[in-house]
């Protein structure tokens, strides 16, 4: 029964850590953080130690974070640091800070400085996908290597690095599959069940992750189809580890059928060709130049584009773009995507804005249902032969 | 045509329309209750009264505003939004944008020449700008939300009240008052806030006239008068209808469709 | 369109109308030298614009995190900042200008809770006021409000766009990252603009540059002086010389200017108030209100003999030997030197160790926090802050404003906050010999 192990999946994502986690303590091996997905987990991996991409997830309030950094930053990464700095992540190892934002930036301060976290590093990954900053950034990656090396007291030879990368690509290609089943007019699985799956894979060992996965897959054949929903949806944005938020929009008779998420698809990279004789480098360059995050300077062109391509691929009726209170980058791309959206008039866009750990409201629900329904009469006109 | 009704449980009112023929059989009026689902039983039933008419007769009832979910006994549930579109548009089928000042939400919407739901625009989490922002100046200054409207139209430059958040405004405005500055002055400069913050909504959205307030505030000819400066434009009233009840007309003349 | 149209334009022309009003105001006061050479070259500043605009020179687009000495040095290109005219308006009190641009970028979708300087900035792109660039330049210092200013000027400009990544690093590898891209984005402007770079000029530039850091330096020694004889808000208008002015020689003459009058005043102890108690204002200014240092300084005896916009580190000048050293010099300034993105862009001990050397150096007594609602590095490191100046016993004040819009704390506000520190705070402990 796919319910079954959805709902394993979901109790492993309900905290920032899991029983999984602790066995993997249990057996000696370090467990090392960082919030970015600039930080490629293949390299923390070849590393011996466990890749983490840390979650607000369990906390209930955010007032330890609030104090060292006041009420105007992300409440995701203020909720993240309340955890912390009441210890309740004391089984990291390491820490790998990023100037990924000022609010990820400002949390590696607070690291430094109030926790005793043995392992810290800091990558600077260049604010643009230039071709001649690329080398800054693979330089960036060869010192976090050696500093890992130094640390853990182990060579990451190509042989493990290309272990690492191959362990990675199991995961991804399981996301792929999941992401598959969600495209048809009636899928195997919602977008929260979805949601629930690319989380879990951001907070397992990814041997368990694939077993669940896989266990999930074959369960899922059996499955009857979804119904057909009111409306697809793709839905965008940063950072969004909460599947009460997706779904507070799929009770609306909507469903997502696909995301560019930092922790859903967005993650799910191409597959990274194991056989070079440079492995660290083609694994910096799939990270530098295929992911695109807003933080990126001046490549909101390529992601405009590719965002269209991937609503058409989904069959999108329409696009929500979800955005934490307080986040600039993402502010900038709401903006341009909204400029850009009225002169193309590619697809119906719908903003909301987010706090982390909040439940949704009746607030999220209207304005989802009333952009459904707005869909919902631009298709039946459509299929009226009028015009909108 | 078939009887409908359009039942809209808002943050603070609760509406009912009857409708057949697009003509209003009845209507009701009441306060909203911690106990929505009794709220919808009791002004649904003295709305049929009024209508003359009993469930039976009542072929779709669609439900409508935040506890629309709670309306037991209705056939669908339309968010305000269309359904606030769709009631402008049967009084005036010229309106293109309609401004709903709500309890909890002030919406944008844009609607074409059939009263379809073209896009929307609504405010941030907070209360500025809506409804309740009102209510809590109201309490503040220990005057009727209805009584602003006449202070508005009273002499005196307004105050500026600067904060955007209704909590630090209502400092400001206890402030102004202990200042001893005058009511009227303080209420204008409410208003003219409130009204900065719905036109910028309505600058979001672009605004296509003609243009329709509806909602409870829409009956204070001060926010109205506010906002069309703001906007500069004229807003078109609605003949003979309260604007409150236009989002339940709006759900009644949705049921009307379902009851096809 | 042409210069007449563009001067014509409201938003424009409230500019010139309102420029010569204040600069008569502060010429009647022979003293405030710095000022009313800011106030000159400003001028001068507008009118060559126009002139360009006149004769279809080629406008450089950027946003503040970057310095004007490469655009300078590519000959007739004017540099235009893209915060320039809401700033402006801001500073003279144009009020219904700079809010009208905030509001404008709001409702074209910037969200509410980004910086009002963004806001400035897309609300004047989206007004159309400024002419058309040949090209614009992004620069991700000195916060996030900046790469998103950076991300909007890519979209709204319409132009070739390069983007220059100061990194979160301050060692020599970082400072030979950001010469590189330097080196790249003068040929790319060579490719666009179709010139090519005088190396002569860009020396020039850089010797302009390089006189008026010297400058600043030797004028912010004059301001360690106790009490303080020049006045508080003229510190924080560097803002402008270093956006605007570096690496000219209007830059170089309004530095001299300052440094004039801070040296004479001194020499002759000319006062207008009666100093009380030294802060050093970390963070933003009132841009909507200078005044309210005036206001400090008779009312509280409030001086802010530095902040954040006029410390200039002392950390070298741009060797001006060859192209090579140049560069390099103008990467060590964006990376080591320029106010704020030397301090805000990297980890918080740059920070708290900058806003220390400005306390004991300036003989401070104490540290006002203005902090503008939406500078998320700046809160996000305020709990470390705080506790270095506990642990230093440093009163300090911390208070929430909007440096561009006043409809979030009131003037009256935000000195009934400061005035409540100085007088229960600040000016009693002093008092104690403390």
């Amino acid at each position: 029964m796919p319910e079954n192990v959805l709902r394993e999946l979901r109790g492993l994502i309900r905290s920032h850590t899991n029983r999984h986690i602790d066995e993997w303590k249990a057996a000696g091996k370090p467990v090392v953080g960082f919030f970015c997905q600039y930080i490629p987990p293949e390299l923390v991996l070849a590393a011996g130690a466990l890749p983490l991409r840390l979650r607000g997830a369990g906390s209930e309030d955010s007032s330890t974070g609030d104090a060292y950094m006041s009420s105007h930053v992300c409440t995701y990464v203020r909720h993240v640091m309340s955890l912390v700095l009441e210890d309740e992540y004391r089984f990291l190892d390491g820490f790998i800070g990023s100037n990924t934002c000022d609010h990820v930036r400002r949390t590696y301060d607070l690291f430094q400085k109030k926790t005793t976290v043995p392992f810290q590093w800091f990558v600077s990954v260049p604010r643009t996908a230039r071709k001649s900053l690329f080398s800054y950034y693979y330089n960036e990656l060869q010192k976090l290597k050696v500093a890992l090396e130094d640390h853990f007291q182990l060579e990451i030879s190509p042989d493990r690095l290309r272990e690492a990368i191959a362990r990675m690509r199991n995961v991804r290609d399981r996301l792929r599959r999941i992401d598959a089943l969600r495209l048809p007019d009636r899928p195997k699985l919602n977008g929260t069940e979805a949601a629930v799956v690319h989380l879990a894979a951001h907070a397992l060992p990814p041997e368990i992750f694939v077993d669940l996965a896989d266990r999930l897959l074959e369960s899922l054949e059996a499955r009857e189809p979804l119904e057909i929903p009111r409306a697809r949806l793709m839905l965008i944005g940063a950072e969004l580890d909460e599947p009460d938020f997706v779904a507070a929009i799929e009770s609306q008779g909507a469903r997502v059928v696909a995301d560019n998420l930092c922790f859903g698809s967005r993650s799910v990279l191409p597959a990274i060709v194991e056989d070079g004789d440079n492995l660290l480098k083609t694994l910096a360059e799939t990270y530098f130049f295929r992911l695109s995050c807003a933080r990126m300077i001046g490549n909101f062109p390529d992601r405009w584009e590719e965002l269209k391509r991937a609503a058409h691929h989904a069959r999108a009726d329409g696009v929500v773009f979800q955005r934490l209170l307080f986040c600039d980058p993402w502010g900038a791309d709401l903006h341009n995507l909204q400029l850009r959206n009225r002169k193309e008039n590619a697809f119906p866009v719908l903003a909301l804005s987010r706090e982390y750990g909040v439940v949704p409201t009746g607030q999220v629900k209207t304005r989802v249902q009333a952009f459904v329904e707005k869909i919902e009469i631009t298709r039946a006109k459509g299929a009226a032969g009028v015009s909108p | 045509m078939p009887v409908t009704a359009g039942v809209d449980i808002g943050s603070t009112a609760s509406k009912v329309v009857i409708l057949k023929d697009n003509q209003v059989l009845g209507q009701v009026i009441g306060p909203s209750s911690t106990n929505p689902k009794r709220t919808a039983d009791t002004i649904f039933a003295q709305a049929m009264a009024e209508a003359g008419v009993t469930r039976g007769d009542v072929a779709c009832i669609v439900g409508t505003g935040y506890g629309r979910t709670q309306v037991e006994f209705a056939d669908k549930n339309v968010s305000e939004i269309t359904c606030h579109g769709r009631g402008a548009h049967l009084l005036l089928p010229d309106v293109r944008t309609v401004i709903d000042i709500g309890g909890q939400d002030t919406k944008a919407i844009a609607i074409d020449g059939d009263g379809n739901l073209l896009d929307f625009v609504m405010n941030d989490k907070c209360a500025a700008g809506t409804g309740r922002f009102l209510e809590a100046m109201s309490r503040s200054m220990e005057i009727p939300v209805e009584e602003m409207e006449r202070f508005y139209f009273e002499q005196g430059e307004p105050c500026t009240i600067t904060s955007m958040c209704s909590v630090f405004a209502e400092s400001e405005v206890i402030n102004l008052i202990n200042e001893g500055v005058e009511l009227p002055r303080i209420v204008k400069g409410l208003l003219l806030s409130l009204a900065g913050r719905v036109a910028s909504l309505g600058k979001r959205l672009g605004i296509v006239e003609k243009v329709a307030m509806t909602g409870g505030v829409a009956k204070n000819a001060g926010v109205v008068q506010a906002i069309e400066r703001r906007l500069s434009i004229q807003m078109t009233a609605f003949p003979d209808t309260d604007p409150q009840l236009v989002g339940a007309l709006g759900a009644a003349a949705v049921a009307a469709d379902f009851a096809g | 369109m042409n210069s007449n149209a563009f001067a014509n334009i409201p938003e424009w022309k409230e500019v010139f109308d309102t420029l010569p009003t204040i600069r008569k105001f502060f010429a009647g006061d022979p003293h405030m030298l710095g000022l009313n050479s800011l106030l000159e070259n400003l001028s001068i500043y507008f009118d060559r614009f126009m002139d360009h605009v006149e004769r279809r020179d080629p406008f450089v687009w950027y946003n503040l995190g970057f310095s004007s000495e490469l655009v300078y040095a590519m000959g007739d290109a004017c540099p235009l900042p893209v915060e320039l005219l809401g700033a402006v308006h801001s500073l003279v009190g144009n009020h219904r200008m700079s809010l009208d641009f905030i509001d404008t970028a709001q409702a074209s979708g910037v969200p509410a809770d980004c910086c009002s300087a963004d806001k400035l900035a897309a609300g004047a792109m989206h007004k159309g006021v400024y002419p058309a660039p040949a090209l614009a330049v992004g620069v991700n210092t000195p916060c996030d409000a900046q790469v998103m200013n950076a991300q909007i000027l890519a979209e709204l400009s319409g132009a070739p766009f390069f983007s220059i990544d100061v990194p979160y690093h301050d060692d020599e590898e970082a400072i030979d990252h950001v010469a590189a891209q330097l080196k790249e984005l003068v040929e790319f402007m060579e490719e666009v603009l179709g010139r090519s770079m005088d190396l002569d000029r860009l020396r020039e530039v850089c010797e302009h540059s390089n006189r008026m850091t010297e400058t600043l330096w030797e004028w912010l020694d004059w301001r360690k002086l106790v009490p303080l004889t020049q006045s508080s808000k003229v510190v924080a208008l560097t803002l402008v010389l270093q956006i605007l002015f570096t690496g000219t020689a209007e830059g170089v003459e309004i530095a001299q200017s300052l440094l004039r009058e801070a040296r004479e005043r001194s020499e002759r102890n000319e006062r207008f108030f009666e100093e009380r108690v030294r802060a050093v204002w970390y963070q933003d200014a009132v841009w909507t209100d200078m005044q309210i240092y005036d206001w400090f300084e008779r009312e509280l005896g409030l001086t802010v003999p530095v902040d954040v916009f006029g410390y200039y580190a002392q950390e070298g000048l741009i060797d001006t030997r060859n192209e090579t050293t140049m560069f390099k010099g103008l990467a060590n300034k964006l990376v080591r030197c320029q106010p704020m993105s030397r301090q805000f862009r990297g980890n918080i001990d740059m920070y708290i160790r900058d806003f220390m050397n400005m306390m004991e150096g300036w003989n401070a007594d104490c540290c006002i926090f203005a902090g503008h609602v939406t500078c998320k590095h700046a809160w996000g490191g305020i709990g470390l802050f705080k506790e270095a100046l506990r642990k230093a016993d440093i009163p300090l004040l911390i208070f929430e404003f909007d440096m561009f819009d006043p409809r979030t704390t009131p003037w009256e506000d935000i000195y009934f906050h400061v005035e409540r520190f100085v007088e229960e705070i600040v000016a009693p402990r002093k008092s104690r010999g403390m």
